[in-house]
Order: C-alpha cells, then structure tokens, then sequence
C-alpha cells in the first residue's frame, strides 16, 4: 500500500477543494435536526407524547448522512482525478530477424551466427532486469510482430527467446523502433541487432532528462564486419557471342574489403519436384568490394521458356573466411510464369500513362476510371499489390498501399490530408540519389516538403518547381503522394519508367521488388475462395485455406521455388490456378554484413502526457462508489416501512 | 368554492332520504312520520266524539255496534327540521392541502340536497360564522352552496356557544349533522351534545380528520401550535412517538364513541382523503344514516 501510495498523482489537485462541501453537508444535518414550527388542528393528543421530552441531545446524525458523506467524498476524489503508475516497468525488446542475422561469425563456436550471439545477449540482458520488469518481446521482420504474449517476466522472455530465428528477409527496423518509442508504452525500448539503428521521430532530448514522459530507445550491438559474396540479382538475356542463344546474367556483389574470386554454377530444376537439378554451366568472376559484377552463364540451346533455374555462388578459396552469409548464395529464375503484383492503376485520363507500367516486369495493370473505382469494395481492393491514383484522388484512405500522382494543376491540396493521420516517412527501400535527397525524416502531409528538383534528377522526373511530396504509414499500410508527374512514358527507346517511381512502389509495396516471376524473400500472396496447396523448395507440402473476399499472404521462410495449385472451393481435386513463384534473397543491405555498427543511440523519445498503458486512472471507480451509494441511500429510503396508521 | 357536483351524483342523491329513530313533529307537510295526528293515510287512534269533529271522522261501524260515538284519527306525515352544524374554525384548516375543510362543507351540502329534495326543511350553521336561514325545496340548494362556498375555516370559539346560539333559532327539534373533527376538549365536545340532546335533537356526528392526523407525521424535534389557541408543545419523538400517538389518538376517537353510544348518537370517522361520493353513497347508508 505505501508503495501504491507514493505513485499516487492527482491531475486534478485543485478538486480538493470541494472538500469545503463537508462542513456544508455536516451543517445542512444539523439545520434539519434544529427546531422546526408546525401548526396542528389540535394539541390534545400530542401533548400528551410532549412528556417524553428531552432536554439535551446528542448530535446523531442518520444513516443517510454516512452515505451521503462517503458519496460526497468519493466525488472530491474522482473529481480530482487520481491515478497511480505502476512501478514495473514495461520495456519492448526488439530482435533483429532479418537475413543478415544469419551472418556466420569469425569463429563459430559458441556463437555460430549474429542471431545465437543476439539470443545470447537478449538473455543476458533479461537477467539483468528485475523480476518485477514486464518484457514485450519483438522481431523485426519481415514485419514488427509480437513474439509471445505482452509483458512476460524476464524468464518466460527467456522461454520465448529460445524458440526464436532469424528470417530470410528485410526489415524495417527504424520505423519499429521509431513507432514503439512513440507509443507512450514502454519506459525503455532495446533493440538488439546487427545494423545502424536510427530514429526518425522528434530531435533527441538528452539523456540526463528522466522525465516520466519519455521512452529511452537504446541498442545492443552485436556481429562484426565480416566480408561476404552473394548475388544481386539475375536475369535472363540474349548472348552477344552466340546468337540466338540465351544467357542468365548473375549480378554479383561483395560486401568487404579484398577482392574476391568467386564460382558460379547454373542448375537446370526442371518442371517437377522430381526431377534432380542438374548442373548446365559454371562460371568464375572476380567480386569487386562493394560493387556487383556481373557473370554470365550460357544456357544450352533449346531450353524449354518453362524451365527453372538455380544459380549458386560459393567462394573459390577459404569460404568461411571471404563468405559469411550463405543464404544470399543461391537465386532461382524461371520464365513463362504470370505475374505476382497486381496494381491497379486508378485514372482521370484513361491509362494513356500507364504505358511504361504495363511493361513492367512481373507487373500485371488494371485500369480503371475515378467512377469505376468508387464502387470497388474493400475486399476487391485487397487483391492489389499497389493502387495508384492518376490525376485523382480517392474519397477516403484506402486499405491498400497506394500512390497518388497529384501534378499541380490538379492538386490544389491533398484530399485525404486528414485521413492520413499524420503519416511519417521512416524509412527507404534504396540509396539511390533522388531517394537520398527525398529522405526527409518527420515529413507529414500538413508539413509537405517542396520538391526542387536537382538538375540531374530532371531527366528522370518529369517535376515542377513547388511540388508537394508527402508519404508515410499508417497502421501499418503506407501512403505516398507526389505533386508531379511520376509516369512519363515517351516510347521504347526510354525507361519504362523513373528509378524513383520503381523506389517509391518498392517502399510503399513493403520492400518487395517488382521482377519477373520473382519475390524478393517476401510473402506469396494467396487470393481468397480458395484451398492452396504450396509445396516449397523443401519438398514439404502446406495447404492454406483463404475464404472468399480475403487476401492471405505466405510467408516464404526459406528461399527458392514455391509451387502453387489453388482450387476452388466445392470442387476437390479440380485445380483453378497453377503457378511457380521463385523466392529469392537479394537484399544488398542484408547481404552488407562489412558495414560496421553506427551507433547513433541512445535516444529519450518524448511521448504524449496522457496516462500510458503505465498508468492506472483511479477515478472512474471512485464514480462507481459515489454513485452506489446514492442509488443505494435513495432505494434504501424510498423502500422503508412506514409508520403504521390507524385502520379506518 | 365547493367543487360542483355531476349531475349523476345529484340523481344518486335525490334517490337517498334521512332516516330517523325518532318521530318528530314537524312544521308542515311532508315525508316524514309525525307525531301529530289529523289528516293523513296511517290510522293511528279511535277517541271518543266531541264537538266539532269533523262527522266524516266518525267510525260508523262503531257507532251501529255499541252505540257510542268515535272518531278515527290518522298519523300525519311532516316534513323533517334538519341542521347542519359545520365547524368552520382553524382547526378545520390544519393540516393545510389535506381537504379537511373541503370534505366537510361538500357533505355538508350533499346531506342538505338528500334532505332538500325530500321535502324537508334545512339550516346551515356554519358555527362562529353565520346561520342560514330555514331552506326548503331543492331550488334552495344554489344558495346553500354560495353560503357554504364563501366560508373559510379560522378563528376559534367555544363550541357549546356557538351551537347554543345555531340551536336557539329552532322551533322544532328534528336531526342535528354535527360535522367536525372534534379533536378538542372531550368535556366540551360532550357537553354540547349533551345540549343538543336537551332540545330533543337527534345528533349524528361526523368526525373528518386528516391522513396526517391519523398518523404521526411530525419531524423528530418539533414546536407544534394548536391552530386554535396557540398553545406551543415541543416534541421531541423517537421511534416508538407513532406508535404511541396511534394509541392515543384510538383512546380519544373510543372515549368519543362510547359516549355516542350512550347517548343514542351516530358516530363515524371519515377520513379526509375520501372522497363525497364515497362517503355519501356508500359509508352513511351502510350506517344507517341515509336509507
């Protein structure tokens, strides 16, 4: 109780002063008790019980005075509003399970990889809190989701911690720290990872400041630099030394400091799972640091367009020593296959832009028109990848990612300023210069940064002096709009489209890249009114059940080829839908396990002054009592005896 | 002002007559037995002939018989002298909104209307106020409610005064409605029916007393003041002062009863919350005051 008692606060003090209304209420009793006056038809009888007078009493006050002094009493208090902290402190804990977690280290034992060496430090961490702490637990990808339930005491964290690993994809670690530190709910927030942290939300405030009102974001490093192969990219090409010849080109990089010579070698898969991979072409490239050369691999003539091909990296010399990530190594490639993304193209002019979009790669466009779309559910606007809108805005938020090119004859304002909820930008899919100038950290919509374009970015942009760019997520979908035209498309000879269209499409899709029958170590979407069955690389089957009108996304853990049967729903055994998706791993930033830790925290993160998840209001039982009691005073007195009368 | 009754309430109570133990001699013709013999339709004597009989009195068969002269006498029937006594003081207004007062003028009225329409004879005395004169014939009935619909209750009198003075107007004795609340001095309340008595009337006493009256609703400490005479008593009541107060309230309302009994007076407590209809048409005919 003492304890309780020290971390009581009042938000309202000055309600105490409504105590002066106990004295009122005590005097109030006390006029009723004093003499009143009535006059009466007669005396006669009533002198006769004037002989039991008493020449002096007591102040007894009646029940009714206790009840309505304790009711009075609990209103001051809920007026005051009181509240008390609790004491425990809540922390998140965040770790890092992106690709590059699973980074092998200089010596392998105890702590074979970046991942064991985080579960290892997560634990030492936690035995450092006392049992009072309450632990949510997080991992950062491929999304911020919660490992267990919230606010475990730091053993069964340590319980939890034991059953987790590291994934094969990216992250978006900044922007789950920069949203936990916000929140208001946690008193500290601790990321472990591999990787430079950075937090986009207000400037820092220092760290001496121990106000209750603040979040301390910190880190705890772990890994270090190590040099390592793995591939890029890959695709398919026409050979320049023999015609009419197909090659794979595999895009190679190397993140250290030597170079490094590296083997390749083209495995053809074949169309069933059966069939053994066999060994087609092998190459040999000397990786640049930090750079990607490319290899060629010669395809023998007269392959079938519906054939998969793996594509495998492996150093020529000391493995363990030039290569410490394995799971970048390996890239599949097919072709023939349709495409993943569908993108809804929403167009005030009639998709006459959309022309560079539609060539794409492993990009499938729907157009429709402003009228069109207002009548689409939400449920048919989950089938999209991306929505983007043309020289037009929607009425309210979508539920999907979406787009919208608003050049500024048409974009006087942005219409769904206030359903964005001041989205934030806090993170980029790429380092290309124009999304190196766009990275404007806290840009909300109200606050929309005017783009001047660079002189070298004109070429590629087709802006205005003036522009609004604004862009953000919020619960979880992100929104970008742009107040220039992103989608000129002037023949074959140019791009199909800007670099800063394909970032921006990029982020805004989560992180996943737009290639041809290709998913970047993300999740294979899954359209509802079907029972998919998906057999992975490792020969194992899952079957997934999507109801009618939802969208499911599978998460592909490992990567490779995923082959996929949809049927309908009523008709076992007849196959609807039959695909291959080729998860592959090119994440250069997960793949860049040489850049050294940056370490720009810890941050105090200021939040809201309202009471958090922290913080107990009392007060709204403090009305539950003031209230019974009087419900109770007004039953207890209108349902009493009354004096018994003479029977007439 | 006296609420005004509905017409059905009037032919309700032109339907009802004042009954009487008694026969009185009344002061002309009416509904009434009487004791006086003449002309009438009941036979009441034979007496022997004197002069100036009328000869059509004279019992034929009689005389053919025994050879003596008798005359036959006929019980007349006369009308009633009734008085409506009505306490018209303060006491009758206390406690206030409790319709004491109202009740009591209503019935009042009604019970004049009963005797009006049968043909008797009505005095309203509203005592320490006014005494009406002698109404006869239901068209008297207006000006008795404008003479009980100005009265107020107030001031205060001796009772027996009062009704002495009311009395010594009537020539004839006849039935005598005492309405009041008669919550004072018991000796006094006696004694004037002991009066009434005297002048041979017959007394029905009509006791309307407040809900309020019959239940102690008083606050725990209070200074009451007789509404009459201003005597102050303070109060100081716990839990048994309503039981108590019930039993003597009983006490008085028993003591007044019994005396009534002895006296061949009609007593009945009707409470102010009440209505006249009730009252009239249903509690006063079951006690055999109105047939």
């Amino acid at each position: 109780m003492p304890g309780i008692l020290s971390t009581l606060s009042f938000a309202q003090p000055l309600a105490f002063a409504g105590a002066l209304l106990i004295p009122l209420l005590v005097l109030a009793y006390l006029k009723k008790r004093q003499r009143k006056t009535r006059v009466v038809s007669s005396v006669v009888i009533l002198e006769q019980l004037a002989k039991r007078r008493v020449t002096r009493r007591r102040f007894r006050p009646p029940l009714r005075f206790f009840l309505e002094l304790l009711a009075l009493i609990a209103l001051i208090g809920a007026a005051s509003l009181p509240w008390y902290r609790d004491t425990s402190e809540r922390v998140a804990l965040v770790l890092d399970t992106s690709m590059s977690m699973r980074t092998r280290n200089d010596s392998l034992a105890p702590q074979p990889t970046r991942f064991a060496e985080a579960i290892e430090t997560a634990n030492r961490w936690l035995d450092q809190q006392s049992s009072s702490t309450r632990i949510s637990l997080f991992q950062s990808s491929p999304r911020l989701t919660a490992l267990g339930a919230k606010d475990l005491s730091p053993t069964a964290a340590k319980t939890v911690l034991s059953g987790a690993d590291a994934g094969i994809g990216t992250d978006s670690l900044d922007t789950a720290l920069t949203e936990l530190a916000e929140s208001g709910d946690y008193v500290r927030v601790v990321a472990i990872t591999d990787r430079t942290v950075r937090y986009f939300g207000d400037p820092p405030r220092s760290a001496a400041d121990d106000s209750q009102d603040t979040t301390i974001l910190d880190a705890q490093p772990v890994g270090q630099p190590r040099p390592n192969l793995y591939l890029a990219g890959l695709r398919f090409s026409e050979s320049l030394d023999y015609v009419g010849q197909r090659t794979v080109i595999a895009d190679v990089g190397l993140s250290g400091s030597e170079p490094v010579v590296a083997q390749l070698e083209l495995f053809e898969l074949g169309e069933d799972k059966h069939v053994t991979p066999r060994s087609i072409a092998k190459g040999r490239v000397t990786a640049q640091p930090n750079s990607s050369v490319e290899a060629e691999l010669l395809l023998p003539p007269g392959r079938s367009p519906d054939l998969l091909y793996k594509v495998e990296l492996s150093a020529a010399e000391d493995a363990l020593a030039t290569n410490a990530l394995l799971d970048d190594d390996a890239g599949w490639i097919g072709d023939g296959n349709s495409a993943e993304n569908l993108i809804l193209l929403v167009s005030a002019t009639g998709g006459q832009n959309s022309l560079g979009l539609k060539r794409l790669p492993g990009a499938e466009i729907v157009v429709v028109s402003p009228r069109e779309y207002a009548v689409l559910r939400d449920e048919e606007l989950a089938r999209f990848t991306l929505l983007l809108f043309h020289r037009t805005a929607p009425a309210k938020l979508p539920p999907t990612p979406a787009l919208l090119i608003l050049p500024p004859e048409q974009n006087p304002h942005f219409p769904v300023l206030t359903d964005a909820q001041t989205p934030r930008i806090t993170s980029w899919a790429g380092d290309h210069p124009i999304t190196s100038y766009l990275r404007v950290p806290l840009l909300t919509p109200s606050q929309g940064a005017i783009f001047s374009v660079p002189p070298w970015a004109q070429s590629v942009v087709n802006a205005e002096p003036g522009c609004v760019l604004a862009a953000g997520e919020t619960q979880g979908v992100r929104y970008a709009a742009v107040g220039f035209e992103l989608l000129p498309f002037e023949g074959a000879k140019t791009p199909v489209t800007s670099i800063l269209t394909l970032n921006l499409i990029a982020w805004l899709s989560g992180g996943g890249e737009l290639t041809q029958n290709s998913l970047n170590a993300g999740g294979i979407r899954l359209e509802g009114g079907r029972r998919w069955v998906i057999r992975t690389p490792a020969h194992e089957t899952v079957e997934v059940e999507v109801p009618a009108g939802k969208t499911e996304i599978f998460q592909a853990g490992a990567p490779g080829p995923y082959r996929l049967a949809g049927f309908a729903h009523g008709t076992p055994g007849k196959e609807q839908v039959r695909k291959v998706v080729t998860v592959n791993n090119f994440a250069p930033e997960e793949s860049s396990t040489f850049v050294p830790m940056e370490l720009s925290l810890p941050h105090m993160v200021e939040h809201g002054r309202l009471p958090s998840a922290g913080e107990n209001p009392l007060w709204g039982y403090l009305l539950a009592v003031a209230l019974l009691l009087l419900v109770g005073e007004y039953l207890w007195f209108l349902l009493r005896p009354v004096p018994e009368a003479l029977g007439v | 002002m006296i609420a005004p009754f509905t017409p059905s309430f009037y032919k309700r109570l032109q339907q009802l007559k004042i009954r009487t133990r008694r026969t009185f001699v009344g002061s002309r013709q009416g509904s009434h037995r009487s004791l006086r013999k003449g002309h009438g339709l009941e036979f009441a004597d034979f007496r022997a002939y004197a002069a100036g009989d009328d000869f059509r009195h004279i019992d034929w068969g009689v005389l053919a018989r025994t050879d003596r002269m008798y005359v036959r006498e006929f019980r007349e029937e006369q009308d009633l002298n009734v008085v409506v006594l009505l306490d018209t003081s303060a006491s009758m207004g206390f406690p206030e909104h409790q319709q004491k007062f109202e009740l009591a003028r209503s019935l009042a009225l009604a019970l004049g209307y009963v005797a009006l329409t049968d043909g008797d004879t009505v005095t309203f005395s509203l005592l320490g106020r006014l005494n009406s004169p002698r109404f006869v014939g239901p068209r008297a009935i207006a000006r008795a409610q404008r003479i009980l619909g100005e009265a107020t209750p107030g001031g205060s009198f001796d009772l027996l005064t009062e009704t002495r003075a009311a009395i010594a107007r009537q020539r004839i004795p006849g039935k005598c409605f005492f309405i009041s609340d008669f919550l004072g001095d018991l000796d006094g309340i006696f004694a004037t029916f002991d009066y009434l008595r005297s002048k041979n009337f017959e007394i029905v006493a009509l006791q309307v007393l407040a809900p309020s009256e019959l239940t102690l609703e008083l606050d725990a400490t209070c200074l009451v003041v007789d509404a009459e005479s201003g005597r102050e008593v303070e109060l100081s009541l716990d839990g048994s002062s309503a039981k108590e107060y019930a039993i003597k309230l009983a006490d008085h309302i028993e003591r007044l009863e019994q005396f009534a009994n002895r006296s061949g007076i009609d007593h009945l407590l009707i409470p102010s919350n009440q209505t006249v209809d009730e009252v009239v048409l249903s509690r006063l005919p079951e006690a055999g005051i109105l047939k």
